[in-house]
């Protein structure tokens, strides 16, 4: 009998994995975010333990990195210029508020806590859950085995999966990758570099209303004035 | 002076001058005689009793002076000073070993609210307090500017101070005939430094950082670079690396066979070298990311050169680290050569160690470790050691870590002159240049200097014209105030624009780690300040630290203390 379940399990185990590894695979995201004023395209792109988030009209992009403690570590890019500024794990960027979930998904999981589940429809890879909240004002739909957001929707934001991402996660990463990169330490010592010297004229730009929003659906601005 | 003190004084010069007159009839004592007899005195010099006798006075006259502890502490004090000129070993070439330490922005102010601080930490009232470096024998000024610069930078001034030569900001290593980034100008204008001078005379030498071992500060003792940015070779220029120019991390790892190449002598390399950095020793590919390695991918080299490998194949004895354990397994005296690079970039602040993925050594640990290696050469050693995070914190408008990190400082050089010989060691201790940092208002004596200013007498803080409270510390410019509570990265303030001007700091604990002080003019990066720096030495040759001097003037007091050119002469031919 223990043979058997031995057996059994070394066929299953394969198979499962098998199973995550295609649910995860090209999961590049493009959402069509939608403001009582604006409009913008936020891409989310994965490779091996990085999150790639673009922000188009920005110009913006944030590679958000996990470290083994937990702790999260920002490069921000930006397009424009061709350069990067890179971060401390933990540094307090966006006041602390992000979650490695919430930077997986754009918005957090967590706010579907608050509303009920309406329908469930597909099974495996293809399942998908539709949340609402009691009023009908916000709903919150979902691929929980791939965790990625499908639609997302509040008073005041309406969040949209588009049919295809804008580009694979290989290109996004890759047309990255040579951005001239400097820490944020280094900006004092480096005031004869022109892109340094613009930022010190404008301040940095954060996320501001195009990225990120906490489970009532407020922006995240982590506070900021820019 | 006005009406008041003047008139003060002259009452009291009056009354000394009539007390005088009594003493001198009645006190037998006093060494003023009329008869030509010997006076019996307790023995002051004739120089020192002098303007006494001159005056009138005898010490009875003064003594609530010269019974107070002020005035005979600072008795003492001449006393010492005087058997430290007496004592001073002038002789070139008495040094057999140099330290040299550096402050990377650690101006006058930051080392005074850094005493302070240092003291209230040991529960003193903290203005009394003294570095260790502070009780030093000797101690001067240095003028800091650049060639190009009345404000300077990292790499223009360890130029100067490592090779005698002032020099532009933004170089490293090269004559001020250099433009800047352009690899063409390079060739024939690479200067000499202490370091490898001490080199060819065959003495171990070591460079040690907080920071990136390639950044500006480490990278001019032993590199020559057109641009201080030049880390690795994915920072360079096509056109720069075509012309031949070597990144800094390469210059590090050939250190031993550039220098044999540019002067034609035999030397063995650096025997110890430890930072961070590790990003630009490594290929930009994941699959060499270290274990502690804190981006995704974590080396930066472009050219697919392993530099740490190329290390250790070249010098199959030495030992590599890049952690805490591997570091605390080193055994000095059977260890012959040492690179330990700790961090992907710069090491953490003294105060965010603990936050570190694999663990990292304090710099007070690195500076016992690496005499311990270099001691064992018989010639003796050259050992620079840079704090250089005092400067980052700084940047980023934070006292806390700067004044932690020289705190730090002070611990490490404390660490070198318990395991040195004082006769036979030269330490330095100066700062690269200083910062915008102001200790300002009427605090009370062991007011928190990281706290709010509260005058004398007053248990409440003091407020300004705005009705608000303000802090004893402060900024020119930069990023301004921050309320980041616990937060120990300094560096964490950059997530937002510039907030100078005045706050209302009623309710905000100005004394937490993660308090950023006011500035005055908004910039995203507190800047350097162009104000003169102090140097502090010990040992053999130190006597030469007086007075105000251009900062390329330390090389030429390494050089007398050690002999350095006439020894590397020596040794070449």
């Amino acid at each position: 009998m223990k043979k058997m379940m031995i057996s059994l399990f070394l066929i299953c185990v394969p198979i499962a994995s098998q199973a995550v590894e295609l649910c995860e695979k090209e999961l590049a995201s493009t959402y069509s975010v939608s403001t009582n004023n604006s409009q913008h395209t936020l891409s989310i792109y994965f490779g091996k333990d990085r999150v790639l988030q673009v922000f188009e009209e920005k110009k913006l992009a944030d590679e958000w990195n996990q470290i083994p403690d937990g702790r999260l570590k920002l490069t921000r890019f930006f397009d424009q210029e061709k350069h990067a500024i890179e971060y401390q794990p933990g540094d307090a960027i966006d006041g602390g508020t992000l979650t490695w979930d919430q930077i997986n998904m754009g918005v957090p999981s967590t706010v579907k806590d608050s509303m009920a589940l309406v329908s469930r429809s597909g099974s495996g890879c293809d399942m998908v859950e539709a949340f609402q909240s009691a009023d009908g004002q916000m709903k919150f739909i979902w691929n929980p085995e791939k965790k990625r957001l499908i639609e997302y929707q509040t008073p005041s934001v309406h969040w949209k999966l588009r049919e295809q991402p804008l580009m694979t996660s290989q290109a996004a990463f890759a047309l990255r990758d040579d951005y001239r990169t400097i820490d944020y330490a280094d900006i004092g010592d480096s005031e004869d570099d022109p892109f340094v010297r613009k930022m010190i004229r404008m301040g940095f730009v954060s996320h501001g209303a195009s990225g990120f929003y906490d489970e009532h659906g407020h922006a995240l601005d982590g506070g900021h004035n820019h | 002076m006005n009406t008041l003190n003047k008139l003060t004084l002259a009452m009291l010069v009056a009354s000394l001058t009539a007390c005088g007159g009594d003493n001198k009839k009645n006190n037998t004592t006093d060494p003023v005689v009329d008869n030509n007899e010997t006076p019996i005195v307790d023995k002051p010099s004739i120089d020192q009793q002098a303007p006494i006798e001159e005056a009138g006075l005898t010490k009875s006259d003064i003594a609530v002076s010269t019974e107070n502890d002020w005035y005979k502490a600072g008795e003492s004090g001449i006393t010492a000073a005087q058997a430290n000129v007496d004592a001073i070993i002038k002789e070139a070439g008495a040094a057999k070993n140099v330290i040299l330490f550096v402050g990377d922005g650690m101006g006058i102010s930051t080392i005074t609210a850094a005493r302070i601080l240092d003291g209230q930490n040991k529960s003193m009232a903290g203005e009394e307090n003294s570095l260790s470096f502070e009780a030093f024998p000797f101690s001067g000024l240095a003028k800091t500017y650049n060639v190009d610069a009345q404000t300077p930078d990292s790499a223009g001034t360890m130029t100067a101070m490592m090779s005698g030569i002032k020099t532009d900001v933004g170089v490293i290593g090269v004559d001020e005939d250099i433009v800047r980034g352009d690899c063409s100008t390079v060739a024939g204008n690479e200067v000499i430094t202490a370091l490898e001078l001490a080199e060819i005379a065959g003495k171990s030498t070591g460079v040690i950082s907080t920071a990136r071992i390639t950044h500006a500060t480490p990278a001019a003792t032993y590199s020559h670079a057109a641009d201080r940015n030049w880390e690795d070779d994915g920072d360079m220029s096509t056109e720069a690396k075509d012309a031949g120019c070597k990144d800094i991390a390469a210059q590090l790892v050939n250190f031993e066979s550039e220098l044999q190449n540019r002067y034609g002598v035999s030397v063995d390399g650096i025997e110890v070298v430890m930072g961070g950095g590790r990003r630009s020793f490594l290929p930009k590919d994941a699959s060499f990311n270290s274990t502690d390695a804190v981006s995704a991918v974590e080396g930066d080299r472009t050219d697919g050169r392993n530099l740490v490998e190329e290390w250790k194949t070249r010098y199959s004895t030495g030992v590599y680290v890049m952690d805490q354990a591997g570091f605390d397994a080193v055994d000095t005296e059977n260890t012959p050569r040492l690179f330990g690079l700790f961090n992907e970039s710069h090491m953490q602040y003294e105060a965010d160690r603990g936050n570190d993925v694999a663990g990292e050594p304090s710099i007070a640990e690195m500076t016992e470790k690496a005499i311990g290696v270099l001691d064992n050469n018989n010639k003796g050693f050259f050992l620079m050691v840079e704090s250089g995070r005092i400067d980052h914190a700084h940047h980023a408008g934070n006292a806390y870590n700067a004044l932690n990190d020289t705190i730090a400082l002070s611990e490490a050089i404390q660490a070198a002159v318990d395991n040195t010989n004082p006769e036979e060691t030269l330490i330095i201790v100066m700062a690269d240049h200083g910062h915008v940092f102001t200790i300002a208002g009427y605090p009370k004596r062991g007011n928190p200097i990281l706290g709010k200013v509260v005058s004398v007498g007053a248990t409440e803080p003091a407020t300004a014209s705005d009705g608000m409270p303000y802090t004893t510390l402060g900024y020119t410019n930069g990023l301004g105030f921050r309320d980041l509570g616990a937060e120990t990265d300094a560096d964490a303030s950059y997530s937002a624009a510039a907030d100078a001007g005045r706050k209302d700091l009623t309710s905000v604990d100005t004394t937490t780690p993660g308090y950023h002080q006011e500035a005055m003019i908004p910039l995203s990066s507190e800047t350097h300040s162009g104000e003169d720096v102090g140097i502090f030495a010990m040992g053999p040759g130190s006597h030469l630290v007086t007075g105000t001097n251009e900062q390329s003037v330390i090389f030429h007091v390494m050089n007398h203390a050690a002999d350095l050119v006439n020894k590397a002469e020596a040794t070449a031919n």
